[in-house]
C-alpha cells in the first residue's frame, strides 16, 4: 500500500496540527503521523490556568484547534504510526511508516518535522528526590491532576496540600546535567499554575524558588505584579540544594539560601512541584539521523541548511510555549507553501 | 409542514442499540418526522454523499442527526465548501451522547434528557429558514503601515507570493529602528525598492480608512499634502515601538548613554580599545531593568555588547539587572561565555544610586545574588561609561491610528488587548493584522517569525481570490433602527457602520411631502462573526441573528410559556 | 413528598461552556438531573430579558457559562453580559428574588470537570434556597 500526499507532517501536537490546518486552507493535502493514540501531544495535557481572568496560557486554544481538525478533508491523521525510514531527496520523498505491525509507504513532496519536546526527566536531579518521594511531582503531573481530576491533592495521602514549593530551572540553565539553555516557558508556566491554584484554593500558600524570572508575553508585567502583591505567594530568588523527607509528618524539608535572612534555611512543604525544562522529544534524535539533520548545541533540531523539502516546526527547533509554537508553525507553513509553489 | 428525516449516528457502538431503538420510537411521535435511519460515522467526510442519497430517495427537506457533539458535525456541514443537498442551517444535531447518555447516572434519566434534546433539535430545524451563502471578491492587494524590519519582511514575503503591496512609511526612508542594528537590512531595502510588486510611500500618513475586509479604501497624505486613495483587501499594522527615555539629572551626563547609542559607539570603535574624547574607557556599567522589566531585548543586547567590550575592546564590564533575561535561543550560553570572559553580573532589588566622582560615574548597589551573609558586600563601581536600558512604549500616533483603523488598543497603549483567541497577529477587525513591536516589543528573531505568520494568514485569506461567507450574521432592520449609535460603538469587530442604504429607509415628511433618506446602522456581513452582542444590546430590537432568534432561545430553555 | 430537584437553565457560550459540557460528558462526569443547556454563540448574545424570563417561567436557578475575561473569542461579549447580569440582579432585588439564583461563571473550553462541579454546587445551594417562589405561585 502506498499513499501519496503533498506534505507529510511528523508529530500531531499543536505545531503539527497548525501546519496541517494552515496548509489545508491553501488546498494542500497532508498526512499527520502521530505515534500516540490521539492528537494533541504534550500541549493537550495542560489545564486552563485562569484565575479571576485569563492568564494567557493558551491551553484552550489547543483544545479548540483539535476539535476543528475534522473540518478539513485535506488532512489525514495516522495515529499510532511511526516513521521507519526515508528514501529519495529534494522534494521527492518516500517515507516508510509502521502502524502497529503493518508497514506502508507514503510519498510526499515535503516533510515537516514537528515532534515537539518532552519534559525533562526530573529523576536525574537526584537531590530533589523525584521518584523517591511521592509528594515531589513535576509541574506537568500537577497540570494533569488539575485538568483531569479537577482537584489538588497529595499523591501520598490524597489530602489537599497547604504549602507548595515550586522549584524552577529543573533541567534548564544547568550545566551539571548538560542543559545549558533556558527553557523559556517555565517561569510563566509555574506562576500561572500558582495563580490558578491560589484562586481555586485560597488557603494554599505557594513558594516560588527561582534564579531569574523570564518574561513571557504582552501582559506579563501586570501578571507578575499581581503575583507579587499576593501575600501568600513567596517569590524567592534562590534555588534549593536538597530535599529531605520527614516520615513522621510526611512533610518535605527543603534547604536553600534565604536572601532576606542571608543564610541557609530549612523550610517544610506539603508538596513540591518541579518546573521541569524542555528536552527534545524521545525518538526525535533517531529521526534526525534518518533525515540527515543535525542538532544544535542545545540538543534541538538545527534548521536545515537549504530548502530541499525538509522543514521544522514548533518546539523541536528550540523551547517554545504554545503561543510561539503556533506562530512558528504558521511561519513554517508559509515556507512549505512557497516551496511547493516553486516546484509546481 | 416540514418533512424531517432523522438519522441516528451509531457512533461506533458508543450508543447502545436498545437506547437507539427507544429513541427511534420516540421520534416517530412527531408528525413532521417522516423517516428514521441508522448510519455509521456521520461526521466523516463521505457522510455527505450518504445523506444526499437519503434526501433524494426519501424526499425530506430537513435533517436531525442524533449523535455526538454538534461541533463535530456542524464543522463538516456548515462550512461552505461542501456541496450539500440541503441548506446547512436545515440540519440540526441532537447531542444524545455527551449531553444525555454520558452525563446521566442511569438510562432512564439519559432517555429523558435525550428526548428533551431531540425535541429541541426538531424545534430548531422547524423554525429555521435556509440561510444563503455569498462571496466577496478579494484582489491581491495589501497595505502595510510601517516600513521597518517587520513591514519590509512581510512585504517581500507577500510580493514573492504574487501580491501587490503598498508600504506607508512616515519617515523619509525605510528601515525604522532596525537599520542601526542589522546591516543586512540594507540589502532587503534594496530588494523592496527594486520589486515591481511593491510601492513605497515615504513621509506618508494614513488619514482615513473606509470599508471593510476586501474593500478597504485608505486615504494617504503624501509629503506635498496631496492625498491619494488606495484600495486594499487586507492591511497590516507594523508601526513598531517608540523609545523615549527621559534624560534628566545624572542621566543627562555625557558618560551615560543608551544601549542604542552604545551600538553606534562600538561600531565606530576601531580596537584595541574604546576611546571617548581621546581617553580610554576602562569600566563600562550596564544598568538594566529600571523600566520595562518584562522586555528582554535590553538583556540580550547588553550581554552581546559586553562580550565584545570585554573581549575585543579591553574594557571591564559590569551588568546590573533585576533578572537576567536569557529566554531566547542560545542566550544562556552567551551569558555563561560573558561570565567566563570576566563580565560581572549583579542583581538588585532597590534601584542603584548614581553619583559623579571626579568626572566618572559611581554606581552603588546592594547585590541580591544569593550568597551567604559573610560573603556579602555593598558594591560600588566607578565607571567611565554607564549604559542604560531603553524605555519601550507605543508610538505616539498609536491612539490616532487606532481610531482611523477602528482597532483596539491594549491597556498599555500598544495595539490590541492580550487575548489568546487573536493568536497574536489578528486584530479585532477581519482583514487587519498586527505584527511586531506595535503589539509588543520583542526580540527581532521572534518578531520575524510573527511577521511570517502574518504573511501566512494573508496568503490564506487572499489565495482563493474570494471570501465566502454565509448570512448567519447580524442583520439590521433599517425601519426599526433609531440611529442611536449603540451598535457601531459596541461591535467588537467594527463591522457596523451608519449608512444610507436601500429604499427602505425613506421617510416622507408630512408637511412638505418631501422624501428624506435617513441613515441606519448596517452590518457588513463579511466582517461580522455572528456573536450577537449587538442583537442583545439594540434598544429598538432592530437587529436579529437569523440562525438564532429569541424564540429559538426560549424554546431551548424548555420552560413553557 | 418528592425530592426537590432544582431546575437550572444554563446558558452556554459556544466557545467555552458548550464544549466544556461536551467534555464533561466525554469524561463521564454526571450532571444534575434538571439542567437545561441553552447554546449561544457568545455570552454577549444573552439578553437581560432571557435571564428574567427564565426565572419568571419557573427556573430555580440561571447560570451563564462564559469565557474568562481577556479570552472571549469576540473580545467583549463576556464583559457585556456581565453588565446585563448586574442589571438583572437589581431587578431581582426589587421583586425579592435571591441573587444566588442568577450567576455568571467563567470557564475555558477544556474545563469540563469544573463545569460539572459548578452545576452540582449550584444544585446544593438551590436546594437550600428552596424552589423559585415564582414557580410556587403558578
Amino acid at each position: 500500500m502506498t499513499l501519496t500526499k503533498d506534505v507529510l507532517i511528523i508529530g500531531g501536537g499543536i505545531s503539527g496540527i497548525t501546519v496541517a490546518m494552515e496548509l489545508a486552507q491553501l488546498g494542500i493535502h497532508s498526512a499527520i503521523v502521530e505515534k500516540e493514540t490521539s492528537l494533541g501531544g504534550l500541549s493537550a495535557s495542560f489545564c486552563c490556568k485562569a484565575s479571576e481572568s485569563c492568564n494567557k496560557c493558551f491551553a484552550c486554544v489547543v483544545d479548540k484547534r483539535i476539535s476543528e481538525l475534522s473540518r478539513y478533508p485535506e488532512i489525514s491523521v495516522l495515529t499510532q504510526t511511526e516513521v521507519i525510514g526515508v528514501k529519495g531527496e529534494d522534494g521527492r520523498y518516500s517515507v516508510t511508516l509502521k502502524k502497529r505491525k503493518e508497514r506502508f509507504d507514503l510519498r510526499a513532496s515535503a516533510i515537516v518535522i514537528a515532534t515537539g519536546i518532552d519534559p525533562f526527566n526530573a529523576s536525574q536531579k537526584v537531590e530533589y528526590g523525584y521518584g523517591r518521594y511521592k509528594n515531589v511531582i513535576t509541574a506537568k503531573e500537577l497540570d494533569e491532576m488539575l485538568r483531569f481530576k479537577g482537584l489538588l491533592s497529595r499523591p501520598s495521602d490524597g489530602r489537599p496540600p497547604k504549602t507548595i514549593a515550586f522549584f524552577q530551572c529543573v533541567g534548564s540553565r544547568d550545566e551539571s546535567i548538560g542543559n545549558l539553555y533556558c527553557s523559556q516557558v517555565c517561569c510563566a508556566y509555574a506562576l500561572r499554575l500558582i495563580k490558578t491554584i491560589r484562586h481555586q484554593y485560597p488557603e494554599v500558600e505557594a513558594t516560588f524558588l527561582y534564579m531569574d524570572i523570564q518574561p513571557a508575553g504582552t501582559s506579563f508585567q501586570e501578571f507578575l505584579s499581581s503575583c507579587r502583591e499576593d501575600k501568600k505567594i513567596h517569590l524567592i530568588r534562590s534555588l534549593p540544594s536538597k530535599v529531605y523527607h520527614s516520615p513522621l509528618s510526611d512533610k518535605l524539608r527543603v534547604r536553600f539560601i534565604d536572601p532576606e535572612k542571608e543564610e541557609v534555611v530549612e523550610a517544610s512543604f506539603d508538596l513540591i512541584v518541579l518546573s521541569v525544562g524542555m528536552v527534545l522529544s524521545k525518538g526525535t534524535q533517531s529521526l534526525t539521523e534518518t533525515f540527515g539533520l543535525s542538532l544544535t548545541e542545545d540538543g534541538f533540531i538545527a534548521p536545515p541548511s537549504s530548502h530541499k523539502g525538509l522543514f521544522i516546526a514548533g518546539a523541536c527547533s528550540g523551547p517554545k510555549d504554545i503561543d510561539r509554537s503556533i506562530l512558528h508553525s504558521k511561519s513554517t507553513a508559509f515556507v512549505v507553501h512557497q516551496f511547493l509553489r516553486g516546484r509546481a | 409542514m416540514p418533512r424531517i428525516g432523522i438519522l441516528i449516528d451509531t457512533l461506533q457502538g458508543s450508543v447502545p442499540a436498545s437506547f437507539q431503538e427507544k429513541l427511534s420510537a420516540y421520534v416517530k411521535e412527531f408528525p413532521e418526522v417522516i423517516v428514521c435511519f441508522k448510519e455509521d460515522d456521520l461526521n466523516s467526510s463521505d457522510a455527505i454523499s450518504r445523506i444526499n442519497r437519503y434526501v433524494e430517495s426519501e424526499g425530506f427537506d430537513r435533517v436531525v442527526i442524533l449523535g455526538g457533539s454538534p461541533k463535530d458535525y456542524e464543522i463538516s456541514f456548515q462550512k461552505l465548501k461542501l456541496s450539500l443537498p440541503l441548506n446547512p442551517y436545515l440540519f440540526s444535531v441532537a447531542n444524545i451522547r455527551e449531553q444525555a447518555l454520558w452525563i446521566s447516572s442511569d438510562e432512564e434519566m439519559a432517555l429523558e434528557r435525550a428526548k428533551i434534546i431531540i425535541s429541541k433539535a426538531i424545534h430548531t430545524v422547524n423554525s429555521t429558514k435556509p440561510i444563503p451563502t455569498q462571496s466577496l471578491t478579494l484582489n491581491p492587494e495589501v497595505l502595510i503601515l510601517g516600513g521597518g524590519l517587520i513591514g519590509i519582511s512581510i512585504a517581500l514575503d507577500l510580493a514573492h507570493a504574487g501580491i501587490r503591496v503598498f508600504i506607508i512609511e512616515k519617515e523619509d526612508r525605510l528601515g525604522g529602528k532596525a537599520q542601526k542594528v542589522f546591516k543586512w537590512l540594507e540589502e532587503k531595502i534594496d530588494e523592496v525598492e527594486k520589486n515591481p510588486k511593491i510601492t513605497v510611500l515615504t513621509q506618508a500618513r494614513l488619514k482615513r480608512v473606509v470599508g471593510h475586509l476586501g474593500r478597504f479604501e485608505a486615504t494617504i497624505e503624501c509629503p506635498d499634502r496631496k492625498e491619494i486613495t488606495l484600495a486594499a483587501s487586507a492591511m497590516v499594522v507594523s508601526t513598531g515601538y517608540a523609545s523615549y527615555r527621559e534624560r534628566k539629572g545624572i542621566y543627562a551626563h555625557k558618560r551615560v548613554v543608551a544601549i542604542e547609542e552604545m551600538e553606534k559607539i562600538m561600531a565606530e570603535a576601531s580596537g584595541p580599545s574604546l576611546l571617548k574624547e581621546g581617553k580610554k574607557i576602562e569600566m563600562v556599567t550596564y544598568l538594566l531593568d529600571e523600566v520595562n522589566e518584562d522586555i528582554k531585548i535590553d538583556s540580550i543586547s547588553a550581554i552581546r555588547q559586553s562580550l565584545i567590550l570585554q573581549d575585543l575592546l579591553g574594557c571591564q564590564v559590569a551588568v546590573l539587572c533585576k533578572d537576567i533575561k536569557v529566554s531566547s535561543n542560545g542566550m544562556e550560553r552567551l551569558y555563561r561565555r560573558a561570565r567566563e570572559k570576566g563580565v560581572l553580573f549583579f542583581k538588585y532589588d532597590d534601584p542603584p544610586r548614581l553619583s559623579i566622582v571626579d568626572g566618572q560615574i559611581e554606581v552603588d548597589l546592594k547585590d541580591t545574588s544569593p550568597i551567604q551573609k559573610k560573603e556579602r558586600w555593598p558594591v560600588s563601581i566607578l565607571s567611565d561609561l554607564v549604559v542604560i536600558g531603553e524605555s519601550f512604549g507605543p508610538i505616539p500616533e498609536a491612539e490616532e491610528l487606532s481610531k482611523v483603523l477602528k482597532i483596539h488598543l491594549g491597556p498599555r497603549g500598544y495595539f490590541m488587548e492580550d487575548n489568546p483567541q487573536l493568536l497574536r497577529v489578528r486584530s479585532n477587525r477581519k482583514g487587519i493584522f498586527i505584527a511586531g513591536a506595535c503589539r509588543f516589543p520583542q526580540e527581532a528573531s521572534e518578531a520575524l517569525i510573527e511577521a511570517r505568520a502574518v504573511s501566512q494568514e494573508i496568503i490564506t485569506l487572499l489565495s482563493k481570490g474570494t471570501y465566502p461567507y454565509d448570512l448567519a450574521v447580524a442583520e439590521v432592520d433599517p425601519k426599526k433602527c433609531a440611529l442611536c449609535y449603540t451598535c457601531p460603538r459596541l461591535c467588537p469587530h467594527s463591522a457596523i457602520t451608519i449608512e444610507k442604504y436601500g429604499d427602505r429607509n425613506v421617510y416622507t415628511t408630512p408637511m412638505t411631502n418631501k422624501e428624506m433618506k435617513w441613515g441606519a446602522a448596517k452590518v457588513d456581513p463579511a466582517s461580522c462573526y455572528g456573536c450577537g452582542i449587538c442583537v442583545a444590546e439594540c434598544p429598538a430590537k432592530a437587529i436579529t441573528l437569523q440562525h438564532l432568534t429569541s424564540e429559538q432561545i426560549y424554546a431551548q430553555m424548555n420552560l413553557g410559556e | 413528598m418528592t425530592e426537590f430537584n432544582p431546575k437550572i437553565v444554563a446558558f452556554c457560550c459556544d466557545q467555552s461552556g458548550y464544549p466544556a459540557a461536551d467534555m464533561a460528558g466525554a469524561l463521564k462526569r454526571k450532571l444534575p438531573k434538571e439542567v437545561e443547556i441553552v447554546r449561544v454563540p457568545c455570552a454577549g448574545r444573552i439578553e437581560t430579558i432571557y435571564l428574567i424570563k427564565a426565572l419568571e417561567r419557573g427556573a430555580d436557578g440561571v447560570l451563564i457559562f462564559a469565557c474568562y475575561e481577556d479570552n472571549c473569542q469576540f473580545l467583549r461579549g463576556n464583559l457585556r453580559v456581565k453588565g446585563r447580569l448586574s442589571y438583572a440582579h437589581r431587578m431581582m432585588e426589587r421583586v425579592g428574588l435571591e441573587k444566588e439564583r442568577l450567576e455568571i461563571c467563567h470557564l475555558a473550553t477544556n474545563q469540563g470537570v469544573r463545569l460539572a462541579e459548578i452545576l452540582h454546587q449550584k444544585v446544593e445551594q438551590l436546594k437550600k434556597l428552596g424552589p423559585n417562589p415564582v414557580r410556587q405561585k403558578k
